[in-house]
């Protein structure tokens, strides 16, 4: 992936924050605030698959929204295809939105049960020919054109996630953003539907913003990884550098507590005190400190920077040099 | 509410006059006594200006204050509310579980079917209906009138009887269907089961862990509909001869007794937002998930 | 064909748990579908068996068919030498809870919303023990502690929407445990808990099992759970076992379908593993896997009826003629 990074990134986030106020005081003006994204820096590049991970509300959601401008940013800037999408008008922001399309977790109400899947499809293409061509794109994603005049309801979870998916092709986007896209589909299906996102992206050269809070689908699809912790990215690297040797202790903990399929290795699981604090009131410094076995007194003082941590890796940890590093899943691979 | 009550034919101060009367001096005069002669806007703002310092005013038609007026007549309309509420509550919320334990079976059925009667029937019917059964045919029951509980608690009981049934009959029916929609959504929920795997008996299951979350909506119905009643029942009101606030407003609508309507109309309201705001705060004891901030 | 019913015993002791041929069946307007289609297996002290299986294989009915939680139409359920199946609801009931308990996967929704945590903990104490509230009050004080859940009397007064899914999940386990049961049966138990706090409550069960010497029967279709808690493994596919193995010798040699695609999906391999399998191994392995799959069901049925298919979703997408991934 490396020849990659010498053009321009397709999507450029910088400094990107997002604050939703939650209380207001009684003349009306916000109280309390709930930092989903708090300055986050991201770049994907065409062709690249750029996975997100954390656990839940660490804020990749919003994240994802966010980008697409679906919520206006508080703080911070996003630049796809070299234009600043804050600052787009309407006509310029629908072409951009055009280009950049979202697969949601839930294949029962992504879909409008009262049209054909065919006609939600073809809604999302432009010019002549919509049903022919929205035929073509069913066929594309694995089901059969005769499928166009059917509705959601007679679809299994696999196969309407594989509508959506069509639905989202219909534009002809640059970026396709998967939000939990398989984490509600059964195991062998998910497989099937990653094994088509690999395909189209393959044929079609689309470049993925892969958000999960699965580890193992995060490694199969994606070339690099950025992992969330209340609402901040805290380590990003290429992934399988990041899964065999994590950096920062957030990182470890979570991929270690990932149970391997392996009687014969049980994991090491180096546990996390607790659960995640509510993002109303994050603790001061590095959000990770109030569970991370390695903190210190200088960790609640500043939000760590991020820092590079070697193979193209980055971490955001006061403690990068001391915490103790190494592989972790490499017991699991292969034998057996 | 204000200019409606213009709107409908005829004049106070010809019902003051009496029928067929030609003293245009004596017309004039009253109508100017009680401001009649104002624009409608004029008479508005006066009369809100009055409620405003506590003062509704009296009656156009028999000079006693409006305020003494209904204040006499509330308590036999609080009497009537809260023997039908008791009525409606202790025939509902059986029924509402039993047609939501034997769904589907013939027990469902006939309280099902009992509830659609009463919503169908109309009230006054029933309500004679009800005069007929007990005081005509039987002669058990006074067919008309109240008497105030503290002097004669038996009386009282015996006059209450039928209106209270009546009221009550046509809120249990709505009630009815809703306890058993309610029981019928709680018992499909994950806690039911988790209650049920502690090895908890099935009767405590449904009338404590069911019950206690099917009555969070259910009281919030019966507390509007309490409201409701409270404002008066007219039609029950009147065949009984219930001298409430209900039948207050049926007799100030006939006499066009325009400032008793509003006087009446605007403690209705008053009293309906007054008990909306205690059920909003009895949720607070029923669904702990509800914080008052 | 297989053995099915295992006589898999440690030490030659009686298992505490004996299903034999439960059949559940649940009826819909136009058709009735086997949920559970002859399920046998033993439960020995002291052990973790796995059921694993996809949604709709009916390993969340075997759960609740071992409580009496659904109607069993047909076999037998024998705990400690009472059997289950067929008990009246009285009896049932005071085994329910005390002898064999259940945790569920939904922490947020299996407590009841409106009742203090104390509440819920305290009824089963008060129910299958003879302890006065004062007891069982600090009896369930006791469990949370045992949980791992602090400050045991301010969360006895709290209401479940106050604690995390985490914490709930803590308190579902401190409830079922309360009355030391024989068998705990766990259905999902972390399925919706973050993976963090996932491995804290499978580390939580290991350990009590260890302490109170409760046997567990553990529902998941996570097969990373299962190699990592489970003494023997059941995969169940369409309303049965299709295959049983003590863990070890089952991810020696996997061969039923699921557990092959759920284990050689991604967590133990690397990216370029996978997407060479992808591209090499793909055409052999669904040839061979289709076919399984296809025609394993009705090997196995035949001489007993048509074959009730749980749901339509997973298997309707392989007829369907799909790609399945390896």
């Amino acid at each position: 992936m490396n020849e990659a990074y010498k053009v321009d990134p397709l999507l450029y986030v910088e400094g990107l924050s997002q604050r939703f106020a939650v209380a207001t005081d009684v003349p009306g003006r916000p109280s309390q605030w709930l930092h989903a994204v708090e300055n986050v820096d991201l770049e994907l590049y065409p062709g690249e698959s750029l996975g997100i991970v954390g656990e839940s509300g660490c804020g990749k959601s919003t994240l994802a929204r966010t980008i697409l401008h679906l919520y206006k940013p508080s703080v911070g800037r996003v630049t796809f295809q070299g234009r600043d999408v804050g600052t787009a008008r309407a006509a310029e922001l629908a072409a951009l939105r055009r280009d950049m399309q979202i697969v949601l977790q839930d294949p029962f109400g992504a879909l409008n049960p009262r049209r054909s899947v065919g006609a939600s499809i073809a809604d999302g293409i432009k010019g002549h020919d919509r049903s022919r061509k929205a035929q073509a794109l069913l066929e594309r994603v694995g089901l059969s054109a005769a499928d166009y005049g059917r509705y959601p309801h007679e679809f299994s979870g696999g196969q309407r996630q594989r509508i959506c998916i069509a639905r989202a092709l219909a534009p002809e986007p640059k970026l396709l953003i998967a939000d939990e896209a398989v984490s509600a589909l059964d195991v062998s299906v998910q497989a099937q539907i990653l094994n088509l996102l690999g395909e189209l992206r393959a044929d079609l050269g689309l470049s993925f913003l892969f958000i999960s809070h699965n580890l193992a689908v995060v490694r199969a699809f994606c070339d690099r990884l950025a992992v969330m912790y209340l609402g901040r990215v805290v380590e990003t690297g290429p992934t399988e550098a990041v899964f065999t040797d994590p950096a920062h202790p957030y990182t470890r903990a979570l991929i270690s507590a990932v149970p391997i399929p392996d009687p014969a290795h049980p994991g090491q699981h180096a546990l996390l005190e607790g659960e995640v604090p509510s993002p109303l009131t994050p603790p001061s410094g590095c959000a990770i400190r109030t569970r991370c076995p390695h903190a210190v007194a200088a960790c609640a003082e500043a939000v760590p920077a991020m820092a590079s941590a070697g193979d193209g890796r980055a971490a955001a940890c006061v403690r990068l040099d001391e915490v103790p590093r190494g592989p972790i899943w490499n017991t699991a691979e292969g034998e057996a | 509410m204000f200019s409606l009550v213009h709107l409908v034919p005829g004049d106070p101060v010809d019902v003051l006059m009496g029928e067929g009367h030609s003293d245009t001096v004596v017309e004039a005069a009253l109508r100017a006594k009680y401001g009649l002669d104002q624009p409608i806007v004029v008479q508005y703002f006066t009369w809100l200006g009055n409620i405003l310092t506590g003062d509704f005013g009296s009656s156009l038609y028999t000079k006693e204050p409006i305020l003494k007026m209904i204040a006499d007549r509330f308590p036999a309309t609080l009497l009537l509310a809260f023997a039908s509420a008791i009525v409606a509550i202790v025939i509902s919320i059986p029924a509402g579980i039993i047609a939501a334990l034997y769904r589907g079976t013939l027990l469902d059925f006939g309280a099902m079917g009992v509830a659609l009667f009463g919503i169908s029937v109309p009230n006054f019917w029933f309500g004679i209906l009800l005069i007929l059964f007990f005081s005509q045919m039987l002669c058990l029951l006074p067919s008309m009138g109240h008497v105030a509980v503290f002097s004669d608690p038996w009386a009282a009981i015996q006059h209450l009887f039928m209106p209270a049934l009546t009221l009550g009959t046509a809120m249990a029916a709505n009630l009815t269907r809703l306890v058993g929609a309610e029981m019928i959504e709680q018992l499909s929920q994950d806690y039911v089961r988790t209650v049920r795997a502690k090895g908890v008996p099935e009767r405590v299951v449904v009338g404590l862990h069911v019950l206690k979350n099917a009555m969070i909506p259910t009281v919030t119905i019966i507390g509007l509909q309490f409201g409701g009643l409270l404002e008066g029942a007219m039609l029950t009101e009147t065949i009984f001869a219930w001298p409430g606030i209900g039948k207050l407003a049926v007799t100030a609508v006939y006499e066009r007794d325009y400032a008793l309507i509003r006087g009446v109309v605007l403690f209705a309201a008053i009293v309906y937002v007054f008990v909306s705001l205690l059920v909003d705060i009895s949720y607070r004891f029923l669904d702990p998930r509800v914080k008052l901030k | 064909m297989q053995q099915l019913t295992s006589e898999t015993r440690i030490n030659g002791a009686r298992p505490v748990l004996t299903v034999r041929d439960v059949l559940v069946r649940y009826d819909l307007d136009e058709a009735s579908i086997h949920a559970v289609n002859g399920v046998s297996f033993d439960l020995n002290a002291r052990e973790t068996f796995a059921i694993v299986g996809e949604s709709g294989s009916g390993k969340s009915t075997v759960a609740l068919s071992l409580l009496g939680l659904v109607p069993v139409v047909g076999g037998e359920v024998e705990l400690d030498g009472n059997r289950l199946t067929g008990m009246d609801a009285t009896a049932l009931a005071k085994i329910r809870g005390s002898k064999i308990a259940m945790i569920f996967q939904e922490p947020m929704t299996s407590l009841n919303p409106v009742l203090t945590v104390g509440f819920q903990l305290t009824e089963a104490i008060r129910l299958h023990t003879d302890m006065g509230r004062r007891a069982a009050r600090d009896h369930a004080a006791k469990m949370l502690g045992r949980v791992g859940i602090s400050d045991a009397e301010r969360r006895l007064r709290q209401y479940p929407h106050e604690l995390s899914g985490g914490m709930r999940q803590r308190v579902m386990i401190a409830t079922a445990l309360s009355c030391s049961p024989a068998v705990l049966v766990a259905d999902e138990p972390t399925t919706a808990l973050d993976v963090t706090v996932q491995a804290q409550v499978l580390a939580l069960i290991d350990q009590l099992r260890d302490e109170f010497g409760t046997a567990v029967v553990l529902i998941t279709h996570d097969i990373g759970v299962v190699a990592e808690t489970a003494d023997r493994i059941a995969v169940m596919y369409a309303g049965r076992i299709v295959e049983e193995a003590p863990t070890a010798a089952l991810f020696a040699d996997p061969r039923e379908l699921y557990p092959r695609a759920a284990r050689f999906g991604p967590p133990g391999r690397s990216r370029s593993r996978w997407q060479a399998d992808a591209h090499n191994g793909r055409q052999r392995a669904v040839d061979a896997e289709l076919a399984r799959r296809l025609s394993f069901p009705s090997s196995l049925c035949a001489g007993d009826g048509d074959m009730q298919v749980g749901t339509a979703g997973p298997n309707r997408d392989a007829a369907h003629g799909e790609v399945l991934a390896l």
